[in-house]
């Protein structure tokens, strides 16, 4: 049916919205954060009223609203800044980067240049188009995509052939053969802090938790059926685990 | 745990919310609109500002002969760079104007494009208002006059794209907005329609298969990697002011389909000769390494436009054909023309192939609409330094699902190539009439593919019947 009582379609926003709401402040925000103590039950009925209990009227206090501020995409000025400094050297001193070329050699020409996929990106020409329309559609989702899985697979290599353990940069607080917890979980905190520019939690983090999950399922897959492009598994499931945050949207919007 | 919730989940659900939303404001016109598959449309740009007097609004070569005149065709000075003017004016007993009933072409125009003229709805006097290219194109890809320099509202394709999502096929194209070498806009639609920009067919081969394959996730892996991508973050919620990452998640399904590489057999040409010899056909070329180089790119684009629609993969294709028409200088008679007739010809391979290809009981040509434009138009008479500069008083060519074939609209004057206006009824000029402007064109472009243009109300868009077919 085409035409649908707006009031439904209100309500499914409504529902939605509330969801959202409801995943992002079980930890910080809220009454209880703020010190805010109630005596009394106060319940809300269908229709949205504040009821009083038998100890008489009360107030709960709103949760303060999500912020929402206007975020951006990064554009690929800023990619072709960003992806070296955040993928380090390869073990040679060569910045590893997206390049024409598979390796990292950097005779190879960056995908982000003008004569390459930055236009495809929204690079403008400064001729014909002087503004960057940075919009992460479908293009730019896929082509982000196909940079980390080159990007990545380079990285988990250059960690393997760093001579230097400590100049490591995607394995830096694990070592290359643990599959211990504690070392996945300290390597998944400082990576979070690499990729995404945030600490996570102290304590138990949802994110650390589903990255912790990806690791071990592409880990134990290349154990299990030697599905794997890096050399070892636990190379792989870092690999995975970096492909996975460079395709995330906190990483492209800001 | 509310941390958990699944984003596909729950951006679905604002989705469908969405959606909602939107077919509840649908007019009944497009209701009625709704047959077995969506309109298309296809967008095609000249971009600098093209010579009306040599293409879609001639002037006999003979009657305006006077260098001093305020119209001055100068067929044979634009000869200089495209010799094929010389066998127009030898053709057309000097006048360098063919005719064909009521409409009239000029030189450039390609006898290709010629034999289509049954076919085609040419519009002139068009009041663009601007002579700053960036305000002509940008009018005439939104229909609506541009907030200074920035576009107002989204592109012509964004728009029936968008349209194409409520269609009651519910035929969801991977790439419903194919973009190929020219901007595009999307201001407050359905993010998923945006346009997908692209240069050529390197670009497609790179756009529909994934790059470096080798580096590819084992297939439980790849699963992991989008549950992971399937939870909502609070970081991602806190940035979401702009709706980026809504758009981002939109374009994740759209991305893995391309990723996949299902999509290249349709633009794969090396891999298909076949495919490609029926293109270059309607073409009439046989070996298209034989091509100029602005052959190959507007070609190209036409040729990427056709698979596009004809695969299913887009609903709406906006291409550039030609660019860089901007000839103030003596470059306008070693150039322009030159650029013009390579333009139309890419125009009317686009066309042939459109005719040509079966699409239920019809072909494809019968539910797209093919709008043809450029930035304004330029001087009718040459300045000192042998070119032509800015003029107000534009063409466009519209073509296809409901159009009225064989018909001229509107008209500019004979002392200063100045819009004419026009009765919309009849489409012949009138003193008491209309000036045509591209909102216009926009406006009775969408009642040919019975789809709205109330989002076009704050420019008065008025309708111009004669376009329609009866």
């Amino acid at each position: 049916m085409r035409f649908v009582d707006s009031r439904h379609a209100t309500s499914l926003c409504s529902l939605a919205l509330a969801l959202l709401l409801a995943g992002c402040g079980t930890t910080t925000t809220g009454a209880e954060d703020e010190g805010v103590a109630s005596d009394s039950t106060t319940t809300t009925g269908d229709d949205g009223a504040t009821e009083e209990t038998e100890e008489g009227p009360s107030i709960t206090p709103t949760p303060p609203p999500t912020k929402s501020r206007v975020g951006k995409r990064m554009t690929v000025a800023q990619l072709r800044a960003s992806i070296p400094v955040l993928a380090g050297p390869d073990e040679d001193g060569f910045p590893i980067t997206w390049r024409t070329n598979a390796g990292t050699n950097p005779t190879g020409t960056q995908m982000f240049a003008d004569n390459q996929l930055g236009p495809a990106l929204g690079d403008p020409n400064y001729i014909e188009r002087v503004e960057e329309a940075a919009i992460p559609n479908a293009l730019y989702v896929k082509l982000m995509d196909d940079m980390a899985r080159q990007v990545c697979t380079n990285m988990a290599e250059a960690d393997r052939k760093r001579v230097d353990t400590d100049a490591r940069v995607l394995l830096r607080d694990t070592t290359l053969e643990s599959v211990e917890p504690a070392d996945i979980e300290a390597n998944l905190r400082y990576l979070h802090l690499r990729f995404f520019g945030e600490r996570a939690r102290a304590g138990e983090d949802p994110t650390i938790d589903a990255l912790e999950h990806l690791f071990f399922t592409a880990h134990d897959e290349a154990v299990t059926n030697g599905d794997q492009v890096a050399k070892t598994p636990v190379l792989e499931g870092w690999r995975v685990v970096c492909i996975a945050m460079m395709k995330s949207p906190e990483f492209h919007v800001y | 745990m509310p941390h958990h919730i699944s984003r596909r989940n729950l951006l679905g659900g604002l989705g469908a919310a969405a959606g909602v939303l939107s077919l509840g404001g649908l007019s009944l016109r497009q209701t009625m609109a709704a047959g077995d598959k969506p309109p298309l449309v296809v967008q095609v740009t000249f971009s600098g500002g093209w010579d009306t007097l040599l293409t879609l609004d001639p002037r006999s070569n003979l009657d305006f002969a006077d260098p001093d005149g305020k119209i001055y065709p100068a067929y044979d000075l634009a000869a200089n760079g495209d010799p094929l003017i010389l066998d127009a004016l030898a053709n057309t007993n000097g006048t360098g104007v063919f005719t064909d009933g009521p409409m009239t072409l000029g030189p450039s125009i390609p006898a290709s494009l010629r034999a289509m003229a049954s076919d085609l709805c040419l519009v002139r006097g068009v009041d663009m208002g601007t002579l700053t290219h960036a305000v002509g194109k940008r009018y005439f890809l939104t229909g609506k006059f541009p907030r200074g320099l920035s576009a107002n509202g989204s592109s012509l394709g964004t728009r029936v794209a968008y349209e194409g999502l409520a269609h009651e096929s519910r035929m969801s194209p991977a790439i419903p907005n194919l973009v190929i070498g020219m901007e595009t806009y999307n201001e407050g639609l359905d993010a998923s329609i945006s346009g997908v920009s692209i240069s050529d067919f390197e670009d497609m081969e790179d756009l529909v298969n994934a790059l470096r394959p080798e580096t590819l996730l084992a297939p439980g892996a790849a699963e992991a990697v989008e549950a992971y991508l399937d939870r909502v973050t609070c970081g991602e919620l806190r940035a979401d002011g702009a709706k980026k990452v809504t758009t981002f998640e939109a374009s994740r399904t759209s991305a893995a389909i391309l990723s996949s590489g299902t999509l290249w057999s349709s633009f794969d040409l090396e891999g298909n000769p076949d495919l490609l010899a029926g293109l270059l056909s309607h073409f009439g070329v046989a070996d298209f390494s034989s091509l100029d180089n602005q052959r190959k790119k507007s070609y190209g684009a036409a040729m990427l436009a056709c698979q596009a629609l004809a695969s299913g993969t887009s609903h709406a294709v906006s291409l550039e054909v030609v660019d860089g028409l901007d000839h103030h200088d003596e470059d306008w008679q070693s150039d322009h023309s030159a650029s013009l007739r390579v333009g139309f010809e890419a125009v009317a391979g686009l066309l042939s192939f459109l005719k040509n290809t079966p699409d239920g009981s019809g072909v494809l040509f019968d539910r797209t609409v093919v709008l043809v434009t450029s930035d304004f138009a330029r001087e009718p008479k040459l300045n000192p330094r042998g070119g032509r500069d800015h003029h107000l008083a534009s063409s466009c060519l519209v073509a296809g699902m409901n159009i009225q074939g064989g018909k001229v609209i509107g008209a500019t004057t004979d002392d200063t190539m100045a819009s004419m206006p026009i009765d919309p009824r009849s489409g012949a000029p009138s003193e008491g009439g209309i000036l045509v402007r591209p909102t216009d064109i926009h406006a009775t472009v969408l009642e040919a593919m019975g789809l709205g243009w109330d989002h076009l109300g704050n420019q008065t868009p008025l309708l111009i019947p004669a376009m329609l077919k009866a």
